[in-house]
């Protein structure tokens, strides 16, 4: 039943019609508030501070956004959130530990493996897990319960595996690099170059290739994907591949510009639940952008800030978006 | 995650003691899960509130007392209906945007909220002392123990190195509110929250107000969160932000599923037999690091969990033709 | 009307329900549309009209589970206008589901009780402050209950899980339930659907036994025309939004306007005298390209809503099924397409079975179906919908089929790059046709293409259906819009209750006047018909 409120008879308040216009044109309206807020802060805290956050904002921001694309992908298959996807992200971390550190080899092979070995994971749980109670007709108690009790086995079988302490890849952590005046850390630039460049071809695959269309159109309604002859059991298969790659990807590259430790997973999962009902839960394009821009607000409060504080913008964001907002700012078209 | 560690430290110190100063400590620690549980109970059980942030109310009880009794020089005694006031209140706050929700987005934000509170207290040093976390608020407590004690002592139970007074109050309080909430069940009131459980329109079209039969089952489950965030905090004598981890509420519902949903003694049982077999394991021989069976030991809740929610979702006592998790 | 009607009816014509002005609508569809209509206190009303025109959602409006935009309703005299759904009800207005919401997991006995008013015992503060009182209502409400379960022979059941209740059980149950809280009135969706025709007659005693004892006033959505026109004081009739006619059930059996709305409006002018394509271009050999025989299908295990149909449509034929609601017509579409499993009977194309065969499997075989609801992907494009939707089974490259699909639907080509959700209700129709003919299918299903629609997208729907029969696609195609439909038809069937009724060239039909009748009420009806049944059903 409805939960929304509208206003008869009464003039419309401010708020309700500043609500209105952003409902009406949200993606417009939050592209211009983040532009806006970073003009400000190029006036005030100058243009050095506000390019290098920005900087720091857009690594985090694209590991945001691709732990949070394949979970919001991954959403409108399962129909609930999937709260072992945390876990998908420390998995792609220690996957990349085990061939750059353990094994030796560049960490380029490292992130592969990340991608690889997470996205079979990703089909494996599917197989056995997800589509077996998708058949017996589970209810969302069950389902979320399940995937918490997934989330408590991977994060402990990586515990049992390799410990608790903490670990570094075995990346160049001190040479830096120069751009445009701008001091910025050689791997650093890495993880955001690898970043951008894959939330790109994932946009671009989502949007043309015919495979990425199928997706969304599973994500829009499996059961009208299904009987327009659409095999959806292959979709469901590349979206978890896809989601699980993405996951491990975004695992191995915190972990190149942070550390790897069990926790690493569940601590970005919330930020990445943000992020995804921020974008408009099932809504892909939503997510990247969305990453972007909650990395970069989280980055740029800082400035202002105690830099101890920045992880409960996070929750800000979360708790607001679930309250004002819960289909999120570039929402789908039809009602959640 | 070193406050958990400590959670399970006390008791493998003793290990090498007695054994029943080991299993005594089990008992604790079922017991305190219990009170938590009937909290999870209440929520998810009966009223179908999805509520994922059990461990915040423990924090907010466990916080409130030790801030009012270190800092701000309050009775500990009086310092507890404070906390659970607070704690209440807090949850009403949460609880009147968020229930408006849908279950799955209402049980991400509790878990957020439990967190925010957890990160509060991790980085508001100057009241929760931060990662050191508090202590001392104890002492009101030590001299019912010691009295206790002595009691025992006349009945000749007594063993100084256990904790026999703190079972014993535990359980007291555990099965005081189990039996408290299964009266309250069983009454008309129960019946508008089991109806709300299975469908909050039918409920509404037959005139009843699902949104404060909501807010009133947080409320309970605030007091009891409360209430077990105490007896973590007695047991431990001290509190820091690890303990109160979201990894407390997956075990608590673990508990919870054990003992099945809607069933307020089974909850009971869930919690005896979940942690006699999690630290029961302890005693099997592996040849294992400590941290490794730690992890062991968890992987198996997990499992638990996953195999439980697959194969018998009602648990051990619930009933089939009650059990509505298909939504 | 009974005798005693006249007497327990106010007098004055006290109202216990007024409505005017309604407006409801979500996104861009005008479910209620400036409703207006009153209801007699003590009175038995029902509310009638085709399918999708806003009965259920006024019910929904009215009781409080959803907010209208604009408009007056007043209850007893008084605004309820925007009132919460528990604030209404515990004003004295209750309601049923059409769908029925017997709790399933709690025993008969408690659904009852939860419906009892004034229990103390339901709030915190009364079980602290009233525990006797608590006790002494429950006892109160026990015997209460028991009184009522007997009335529809459920006390046997009390103690079990209201789950274990037969569908109709349900529904009896969810009525005793809705008196239990001794209502001033009770909104009914549906009562009669799905109950044998012996328990019907009881339910319709009780309330109007009710309505003499206490002056409950009654307003209750009904397809059953007989019920309906026997046992109702006033009949107040609802198409598309609106309320078009509100009179005695004789008055409204002889208004045009509201034959004109179950049957459609007439074929446009210039559509009279000139002969259906769809008969031009069939071809005159024996065999039909689609047959169905002595199919049997339902949703649930106890009811059968198909109970034995044949249709048989031939190459390049329009062929249009109609009939009353709950004739069981889009149910014979899910069947052929394979969405409802059959039970029994067989579907042939060309000869050879697809019988209970997949969906997909279906496509491929060539046969297409635009479901009503739900037809296309909202946040996909146009373009998007054609290629992703339609793929399955095509041979040869999706582009050149694509633009003869923007040749069919130039409205579509304007709109190509555009989010298909956005779009307005005939647009996306003419969309979700387009996917649908994407796989070059040799039979369309078309469930209620003008459903929903505005009078302007109608036309031009059934514009776009004559267009794409004459590219050679056999059409067979459900429609509340008889008259329009059947004009454009080659052949037609009238379904009812789930099985054949009539049939004949469409023009035929349009003429018939026992059609009409079988709309309104005439030929036999379930519950009056059930003295001489056995009580099956």
């Amino acid at each position: 039943m409805e939960a929304g409120a509208e206003a008869i008879g009464r003039p419309a308040g401010a708020l309700t019609r500043a609500q209105r216009l952003a409902g009406r044109y949200p993606a417009r309206v939050a592209i211009a508030l983040v532009v806006v807020i970073a003009l400000t802060l190029v006036a005030t805290e100058g243009l050095h501070d506000t390019a290098q956050t920005s900087l720091n904002g857009l690594s985090y921001g694209a590991i945001y956004a691709l732990g949070a694309v394949g979970l919001t992908l991954v959403y409108g298959i399962l129909k609930l959130v999937n709260f072992a996807h945390g876990d998908f992200l420390t998995f792609g971390a220690y996957m990349a530990f085990l061939v750059n550190v353990t094994w030796e080899l560049p960490f380029v092979l490292g992130v592969v493996m990340a991608v690889v070995a997470t996205a079979a994971l990703g089909l494996l749980l599917e197989r056995i897990m997800w589509r077996p109670m998708r058949g017996k007709g589970a209810g969302m108690l069950q389902l979320l319960l399940m995937s918490i009790g997934l989330a408590l086995v991977l994060r402990n079988v990586i515990q049992y595996i390799w410990g608790s302490e903490l670990r570094q890849l075995n990346v160049d952590v001190f040479s830096t690099v120069s751009l445009l005046g701008l001091r910025i850390g050689r791997t650093e630039l890495i993880v955001v170059v690898i970043g951008v460049v894959v939330l790109l071809a994932v946009g671009l695959l989502l949007r043309f290739s015919l495979l990425g269309k199928q997706m969304r159109a599973v994500s829009d309604s499996i059961d009208l994907a299904e009987t327009s002859g659409i095999d959806t059991g292959r979709v469901i298969t590349y979206t978890w591949l896809l989601a699980g790659g993405l996951a491990g990807l975004a695992g191995a590259l915190i972990g190149a510009i942070t550390n790897v430790k069990p926790e690493l997973g569940f601590e970005l999962l919330l930020p990445i639940f943000a992020v995804v009902v921020l974008g408009g839960i099932g809504n892909a394009f939503g997510a990247l952008s969305a990453g972007i821009v909650l990395g970069l607000v989280i980055e740029w409060s800082t400035l202002i800030i105690d830099a101890r504080w920045k992880l409960a913008i996070g929750f800000v964001v979360l708790i607001l978006a679930l309250m004002i907002r819960p289909q999120g700012i570039f929402g789908k078209a039809r009602a959640v | 995650m070193t406050g958990l560690h400590e959670l399970f430290t006390l008791a493998i110190s003793f290990d090498a003691l007695t054994d029943i100063a080991f299993w005594t400590s089990v008992g604790v620690l079922a017991g305190t899960y219990t009170i938590f549980a009937l909290g999870l109970q209440i929520n998810v059980g009966y009223t179908g509130v999805i509520n994922f942030g059990q461990v915040g109310f423990a924090a907010m009880g466990a916080y409130t007392m030790a801030i009012l009794v270190t800092e701000a020089g309050f009775n500990f005694w009086l310092s507890l209906p404070l906390a659970v006031l607070v704690t209440i209140g807090f949850g009403l706050l949460i609880g009147m945007p968020a229930l408006r929700l849908r279950a799955d987005y209402f049980a991400i934000t509790t878990i957020a909220a439990a967190e925010a509170i957890r990160f509060t207290a991790q980085n508001a040093r100057d009241l929760t002392g931060g990662n050191q976390g508090l202590l001392g608020f104890g002492d009101a407590w030590d001299s019912v123990s010691d009295t206790i004690e002595g009691w025992l002592e006349w009945l000749g139970w007594s063993n100084p190195e256990t904790l026999f007074p703190l079972l014993i109050v535990v359980w007291l309080v555990a099965l005081l509110a189990a039996g408290g909430l299964s009266v309250l069940q069983r009454t008309p009131w129960g019946r508008v929250l089991r109806a709300i459980r299975e469908d909050e329109d039918a409920a509404r079209a037959l005139g009843k107000n699902v949104f404060v039969y909501k807010l009133q089952s947080l409320a309970i489950a605030a007091t009891l969160g409360a209430i077990s965030g105490f007896f973590i905090a007695l047991n431990l004598n001290f509190i820091n932000p690890d303990v109160f981890q979201p990894l407390v509420t997956f075990l608590g519902y673990a508990v919870l599923i054990l003992g099945g949903l809607a069933s307020y003694w089974g909850v009971a049982v869930g919690g005896i037999i979940f942690w006699t077999l999690l630290e029961g394991l302890r005693f099997i021989d592996l040849p294992l690091e400590d941290a490794q069976v730690a992890a062991l030991r968890f992987i198996l809740v997990g499992l638990a969990l996953i195999l439980l929610m697959a194969f018998r979702p009602q648990g051990i006592f619930g009933k089939r033709e009650e059990m509505v998790l298909g939504d | 009307m009974t005798d005693t009607t006249a007497a327990t009816m106010s007098a004055d014509g006290a109202k216990a329900l007024e409505i005017s002005d309604l407006y409801k609508s979500f996104g861009g569809i005008h479910a209620v549309n400036g409703a207006e209509f009153s209801v007699r206190e003590g009175s038995i009303t029902a509310l009638i009209g085709p399918n999708g025109a806003g009965k259920t959602t006024l019910f929904n409006v009215v009781t409080g589970f959803y907010r209208p935009q604009a408009g007056a309703i007043s209850y007893k005299g008084e605004s309820i206008f925007g009132q919460r759904p528990h604030t209404i009800a515990r004003r004295g207005m209750v309601r049923t589901f059409q769908i029925t919401k017997a709790l399933a997991a709690m025993p008969v006995i408690d659904n009852m009780l939860l419906a009892g008013p004034r229990q103390p015992g339901e709030s915190l503060l009364g079980l602290l402050t009233q525990p006797r009182g608590a006790r002494a209502r429950e006892r109160q409400l026990e015997e209460h209950a028991f009184e009522l379960l007997k009335t529809f022979n459920l006390d046997g059941k009390a103690d079990e899980y209201a789950g274990t209740l037969s569908g109709g059980q349900r529904k009896l149950l969810e009525l005793a339930r809705a008196l239990m809280t001794e209502p001033d009135m009770v909104l009914l969706d549906e009562p009669m659907a799905g109950i044998n025709p012996t328990l019907g007659r009881r339910l319709l005693e009780h309330i109007e036994q009710l309505r003499e004892e206490r002056g409950v006033t009654f307003l209750f959505v009904e397809h059953d025309m007989d019920v309906v026109m026997k046992h109702s004081d006033e009949v107040v009739v609802m198409a598309q939004g609106a309320v078009i006619a509100q009179g005695s059930p004789d008055d409204i059996r002889g208004d045009q306007r509201v034959v004109d709305a179950y049957l459609g409006a007439g074929p446009a002018a210039e559509e009279v005298g000139r002969p259906p394509a769809g008969r031009e271009r069939a071809r005159k050999d024996a065999e039909p390209i689609l047959s169905v025989s002595g199919l049997v299908a339902g949703y649930t295990r106890e009811v059968d809503i198909l109970g034995g149909v044949d249709i048989e449509v031939r190459e390049g034929e329009i062929v249009t099924i109609v009939g009353p609601n709950g004739a069981g017509k889009s149910t014979l579409m899910k069947a052929i397409f394979g969405l409802v499993p059959p039970r029994a009977g067989t579907i042939e194309l060309r000869g050879s079975e697809i019988t209970g065969e997949r969906p997909h499997n279906v496509t491929r075989r060539g046969v297409s179906y635009v479901p009503q609801l739900d037809n296309i992907f909202p946040t996909l494009t146009v373009l998007e919908n054609l290629e992703v939707g339609g793929i399955a089974g095509l041979e040869g490259p999706a582009e050149e089929r694509i633009n003869q699909m923007f040749e069919l639907f130039p409205r579509l080509e304007e709109r190509r790059r555009q989010q298909a959700g956005t779009m307005s209700g005939g647009e996306r129709q003419m969309l979700a046709m387009a996917t649908a003919l994407m796989p070059e299918p040799q039979v369309l299903l078309l469930d209620e293409p003008s459903a929903g629609l505005a009078p302007a997208f109608v036309d031009a729907i059934f514009e776009k259906v004559e267009d794409v029969n004459a590219t050679g696609v056999t059409i067979l195609m459900v429609e509340q819009n008889a008259r329009r439909a059947l004009a454009m038809s080659s052949r037609g069937y009238v379904l009812d209750l789930g099985t054949n009724r009539f049939e004949g060239a469409g023009s035929e039909l349009l003429a018939d006047p026992k059609v009409a009748d079988l709309y309104l009420g005439g030929g036999r009806g379930r519950v009056d018909a059930g003295a001489q049944d056995n009580g099956s059903g």
